[in-house]
């Protein structure tokens, strides 16, 4: 064996071993003692678990949404909350959801379904320590992981808490990281820009009021990250919690932007029927240079502290200061998110925005193609004929009503609250 | 006791037996006969941790409120008096509120703690206001204050709702109001089981001070009874039972209406029967209905919300067929 041939084998070796050292330096410290797995939850509690979760119950509807970023979590899941399963998203994202069991939500938990379910891990929303009869639950041996999911440091840490849990670390620090990306491209991009005033109401459908959240909500920050003064960061809002705002009270704030959010996907009904179209608040600059928008909602509004809270953010930016983030494509972007989060195809991922996003649908029937518009007026820029030509339509679908087309391939759909075009493919 | 009595108490006592029982065992998960010998089973943790306190919890929650319905309707000659006549439901429903509302966490020992307090207080607080009062007899007054009471309580809790934040502590309130017994847990009887137990033995004990009581302030004073002193202490035994049940389950309807009626067509109107015939009525009908609420729908029902449902109906079977 010539020097050059050994010298190789000890470098390969050397290589291979230093791989490992180093695959091995940059995994967290992962707390797996004797095999049992170690985790400090939210409440700062430390839970032991003897081995990898294999059947996992979720008590809460963004517990649920975010056991879903994690695929073997998602396998493992036996038991989910009774709220997001109802969601068309859930079903598109993970059709098998609708059979899990279902064991509660922010208000009831079924303890009884729960330890039936023999599960080995429980993941709850830290606020759902104060629901009677969780001790127990632990009491009856089965481990309780608490999140707390309120601001962007929560999400940080429960991707750790997950990848913990699922030894997948690798994929926590995919899905944290994307966060550090577009934070850093945010704050780099909108650092200097002059920035609007914005505030975000709330419409709280059983009430009938807008709210603005308080200063300890992720919502401030959401805006903040987009580059714009937050109104509702204030002393007046202190803490966490909505804060109820009158109609006057918005107009002496006058923001540069109103974003509309509502838990039901509809907070584009409440932006004509309760701001734009409201003689009170004709003269306040928002509603005067049409810069009032209903906050996008896939079944989950995006300010809410869920995973999409940056899509939130990158979407209020876009809107806000497009001219810095031309490059950005938000359909693309959204459609990253999704794929990535979410593990979906680019198609479902695309149908999702369509679909849950803007509310279009697209039906066949006897006399063409009908589609439709349920979340707000959309127009139809353009549109593809069989033959590849490109005609300029310049039709709109009224809010809640549809159009019959027939013959054409494409239609290119923008509407005025989403920056760019969308495009649906129609087939007959 | 009357063989009538001895006779009525047995089969109610029976009745409750195998109630108990059955409700131990039936539930969205049933628990087999072998399970309850493996420690390890998914049925000995549901019955040992949540069942069985559930279980002991609806029977004291619904002998307190009934013998304390019994009570009040003595004391104050009203066949349509009830546990919350002098406030105490709704002190208790607000210091329950206040608690959610001002603490960040949870406890729930606090929170029952609150609501034992609240319930406590609005009822010191009515004894206060009728002893001030200037018109009508004792009796009158103690209603007429009590009324006062229960509607400045109803009021602070509706503030209460209106300032909890929508998406946290209203929907516990609301769900803690609703009344429910979901949950209850040994260390929850530890805290709220023996002002239960005092307050139905205090109650079922002055029987004989109620009939006197029940005879009117002038005929009881003729007897040499001191109607004041005997007026507050009962109703001071009941109002505790009923404030560490409602810490306990919220606010339950009815039970302490429709279960003394109840218990004087088993028993007569003798209330030193009466009263502890409308305990095991109470508990019976609260086992029922919270039997209900956690097996007949894939969710569960608020406990407030059946109780009342089936007490209503029982009250209007008894308006529509009196027995004879």
């Amino acid at each position: 064996m010539n020097n050059r041939l050994v010298l190789s084998i000890i470098l390969a070796i050397a290589v291979i071993a230093s791989m490992f050292i180093f695959a091995n330096l940059a995994k967290p410290p992962e707390k797996n003692t004797g095999g049992k797995i170690i985790v400090v939850d939210d409440l700062n509690r430390t839970v032991i678990l003897s081995h990898r979760p294999r059947r996992v119950v979720t008590t809460l509807r963004i517990v649920t949404d975010l056991a879903l970023t994690f695929p073997s979590l998602r396998r493992a899941l036996v038991g989910v909350d009774d709220s997001f399963p109802k969601t068309r998203f859930a079903e598109i994202v993970y059709p098998r959801i609708k059979q899990l069991p279902t064991v509660g939500n922010k208000k009831y938990i079924d303890y009884e379904k729960i330890v039936s379910l023999n599960p080995d891990l429980v993941i709850a929303k830290k606020q759902q320590r104060a629901l009677k009869g969780m001790d127990e639950l632990e009491k009856t041996g089965i481990p309780i992981v608490y999140l707390s999911l309120e601001t962007p440091e929560d999400y940080i840490r429960a991707f750790q808490v997950l990848g913990n849990i699922t030894g997948n670390h690798e994929r926590a620090r995919l899905l944290a990281n994307y966060y550090s990306e577009k934070i850093s491209l945010l704050e780099k991009r909108l650092g200097d820009a002059e920035k609007p005033t914005a505030l975000l109401l709330f419409y709280q459908f059983r009430s009938r009021v807008f709210a603005v959240p308080g200063k300890g909500y992720i919502q401030n920050y959401e805006i903040m990250l987009a580059g714009a003064t937050s109104l509702s960061y204030s002393d007046e809002y202190p803490g966490a919690g909505f804060y109820t705002i009158q109609l006057d009270e918005i107009a002496r704030l006058n923001p540069d932007y109103i974003f509309v959010s509502s838990m039901k996907g509809d907070a584009h009904r409440y932006v004509q029927a309760n701001i734009t179209g409201n003689p009170a608040l004709a003269d306040i600059k928002a509603v005067k240079e049409h810069h009032v928008y209903p906050v996008p909602n896939d079944d989950q509004t995006w300010d809410m502290p869920t995973p999409r809270w940056i899509l939130c953010s990158l979407w209020m930016a876009k809107i806000m200061h497009g001219e810095l983030l031309g490059d950005i494509n938000l359909t693309d972007e959204t459609i990253g998110f999704y794929t990535l989060f979410y593990n979906i195809s680019h198609e479902t991922a695309y149908r999702i925005i369509i679909e849950r996003l803007m509310g279009i649908s697209v039906e066949k029937t006897g006399d063409g193609i009908h589609i439709s518009a349920s979340r707000s007026p959309a127009l139809i820029t353009r549109a593809m004929l069989p033959n590849g030509t490109i005609i300029y339509v310049n039709e709109t679908i009224p809010y809640m009503g549809s159009i019959v087309i027939n013959g054409y391939r494409y239609v290119w759909v923008k509407l005025y609250w989403w920056p760019e075009e969308v495009m649906i493919r129609i087939e007959r | 006791m009357t063989h009538r009595a001895f006779t009525a108490t047995f089969f109610l006592v029976a009745a409750l037996t195998i109630a108990g029982i059955t409700a131990l065992l039936v539930g969205r998960y049933m628990v087999s006969p072998q399970q309850l010998l493996d420690r390890d089973s998914p049925g000995y943790r549901i019955l040992y941790y949540y069942r069985a306190p559930r279980v002991a919890a609806a029977l004291l929650v619904g002998a307190s409120l009934a013998a304390a319905g019994a009570v009040m309707q003595g004391v104050f000659r009203n066949p349509l008096a009830g546990p919350s006549l002098l406030g105490v439901v709704q002190g208790a429903a607000f210091g329950i509120a206040l608690s959610l509302l001002a603490t960040t966490g949870y406890n729930s020992a606090i929170v029952e703690l609150a609501g034992f307090a609240g319930g406590m207080a609005a009822v010191f607080l009515t004894i206060t206001i009728a002893s001030r009062m200037r018109i009508g007899d004792e009796t009158y007054r103690l209603i007429l204050a009590g009324i006062a009471v229960s509607a400045l309580f109803s009021s602070l809790v509706g503030l209460a709702k209106f300032l909890a934040d929508p998406y946290t502590r209203l929907p516990e309130i609301v769900y803690w109001l609703l009344g429910s017994l979901a949950g209850v847990s040994w260390s929850d009887l530890e805290l709220m089981a023996p002002p239960m137990i005092l307050g139905i033995a205090a109650t079922v004990a002055s029987g004989w001070w109620i009939n006197v009581l029940s005879l009117g302030d002038e005929e009881a004073r003729s007897l040499g009874v001191n109607t004041r002193i005997y007026r507050v202490l009962v109703l001071s035994a009941a109002t505790m039972g009923v404030a560490a049940a409602t810490a306990v389950a919220g606010i339950v309807s009815w039970i302490g209406l429709i279960s003394p009626h109840i218990a004087r067509i088993i028993y007569g109107y003798d209330n030193r029967y009466v009263v502890a015939g409308s305990g095991l009525v109470g508990a019976g009908i609260v086992l029922a209905c919270d039997t209900a609420a956690r097996t007949l729908l894939p969710y569960e029902l608020p406990l407030g919300v059946t109780a009342s449902i089936v007490s209503v109906i029982i009250l209007i079977l008894l308006l529509t067929h009196p027995p004879r």
